[in-house]
């Protein structure tokens, strides 16, 4: 009897979704006539490192463009945390400017170009979020950039200005200021694209240390290696929607779907 | 003998019809700017209501002479019932035709900063009004010194045409002083070296303000 209880509250539990941490339903996005993602859905749980692949212009980065809403599709639905946000809404009715905001102070972005604040030094642009968003005292928001500058190994440079970096301290730099901001996620658009190949190395350690303390993170990437060591999950972009996703090893070792099959060919044999 | 004399007698009154008109130049400049940033803000807005009248602005103002829209100030508003002494109708005018060109000015400091620039203040969670007063502004002023410097000094230059609307400043009390002296080559050596004073003060302002705020 008892068996058959407990079998019965799991099967509940099983029944019943455990609510994911970042769940986007259907979203479709156009720019024109363009179509870039087409009923797109991704569900990622909390510490969960998916990765994003596919050809460039396959809409990859546009989906991770949708989730902090630098681009608002037309149709769809993005879920995170306790916040639902229809897409078709916001198109229309306008979203309320802090609505953005207290999204956006949830989830980090780094982008391919590091984008730095070339006008504040390194200090400045970690500090800028949690002082002007946050409302942090300076003190408190220095004392957190120094320790997120020592924990991206760049302590010693602290004074220094965005322009006098390495493109790969420049990107650890940017990888400080999002993560100063205290995100419950952090999206990764190709943010190894534009280093010197001798800078990749430190800016993926980086992102694997973040993965291993638990961060939920989504990464668009061309780094095979990555995506199949530090991810859990590993999803394949093709022509706007996720044609493939699945636990990274099993991806990598026998993807199931022919477009992706021909897109490892293609990118493991070329590097 | 007569030229040390003329001068001499003259000099305190040029000194100081040259430092009106550089007061004049300073508040139209002040004036220049906040006109200019608000229309280049509007005219880049993506919203039609606010860009066509921004528009219709810069496109009127850069299409007519500086002293048609002096005399439409000073002289044509009191017939609808604006009256201004001639120093402020000075300023006003000065303003409102640098600002055109002020506008333009900014419109293109905005676009040379990088979309990225503004994306990351977004994604950081800026509000608009935010991410444009802490990233995009500083960096545009940066950009837009030089520009701004060259209108600041055809602004200043452009204190002469207020001549013509009794404004006792350089050019106009010069006239003055040829008319009482009939020294004409002296009086307007004169005035052009106390322009050119000026006009040095500010663009080695300006060359400071660049060393001091460059980026790194």
């Amino acid at each position: 009897m008892q068996e058959i209880y407990l079998t019965s509250e799991r099967q509940g539990q099983i029944a019943d979704p455990v609510m994911a941490f970042l769940e986007l339903t259907d979203v479709s996005k156009a720019f024109g006539d363009r179509t870039v993602l087409r009923n797109v859905s991704l569900a990622v749980e909390k510490g969960e490192v998916v990765s994003v692949i596919g050809a460039s212009g396959s809409g990859k980065s546009t989906l991770l463009r949708c989730i902090n809403l630098l681009e608002v599709p037309q149709s769809g639905r993005l879920r995170f945390l306790d916040r639902t946000i229809d897409y078709a809404e916001v198109t229309r009715g306008r979203m309320r400017q802090a609505s953005y905001a207290v999204l956006r102070q949830r989830i980090g972005m780094v982008f391919q170009s590091f984008n730095l604040w070339p006008h504040m030094t390194v200090r400045g642009n970690v500090t800028e979020g949690p002082v002007q968003v946050l409302g942090l005292d300076r003190t408190e928001a220095d004392a957190r950039a120094e320790a997120i500058l020592a924990k991206v190994g760049l302590s010693e440079k602290i004074d220094a200005w965005p322009g006098t970096l390495s493109g790969g301290q420049q990107q650890r730099v940017a990888i400080a200021r999002a993560l100063a901001m205290r995100p419950a996620l952090m999206l990764f658009d190709e943010v190894t694209s534009a280093l010197d190949p001798e800078m990749v190395g430190e800016v993926l350690d980086l992102m694997k240390q973040l993965a291993d303390e638990g961060m939920t993170m989504l990464v668009v990437t061309h780094e095979m290696g990555f995506a199949r060591h530090v991810s859990d999950r590993i999803a394949f972009v093709h022509e706007g929607r996720i044609a493939e996703i699945g636990p990274a090893e099993q991806m990598m070792a026998a993807p199931r779907n022919p477009e992706t099959r021909r897109f490892l060919d293609r990118v493991l044999h070329h590097t | 003998m007569d030229l040390v004399r003329s001068v001499t007698d003259y000099l305190p009154g040029m000194l100081r019809a040259g430092v009106l008109a550089f007061q004049i130049t300073l508040l139209a400049i002040l004036l220049s700017w906040v006109l200019g940033l608000a229309t280049a803000l509007m005219k880049t807005s993506g919203n039609a209501l606010l860009a066509a009248p921004a528009g219709f602005y810069v496109w009127f103002i850069r299409g007519t002479p500086s002293l048609i829209q002096i005399f439409i100030i000073y002289f044509g508003l009191p017939q609808i019932g604006i009256r201004m002494s001639p120093f402020v109708a000075g300023v006003v005018a000065l303003g409102l035709c640098s600002g055109a060109y002020v506008a333009e000015v900014v419109r293109a400091g905005l676009m040379a900063i990088p979309k990225g620039q503004w994306e990351s203040a977004r994604a950081i969670g800026m509000a608009p009004a935010l991410l444009m007063r802490r990233i995009i502004l500083p960096q545009v002023v940066r950009i837009i010194v030089p520009p701004l410097t060259n209108e600041a000094i055809n602004t200043l230059k452009n204190t002469s045409l207020l001549s013509a609307i009794t404004v006792m400043e350089l050019t106009l009390y010069t006239q003055m002083a040829i008319a009482a002296t009939f020294r004409p080559f002296d009086f307007y050596i004169m005035a052009a070296l106390l322009y050119l004073v000026m006009t040095t003060l500010l663009s080695r302002f300006a060359t400071w303000f660049e060393r001091r705020f460059q980026i790194h």
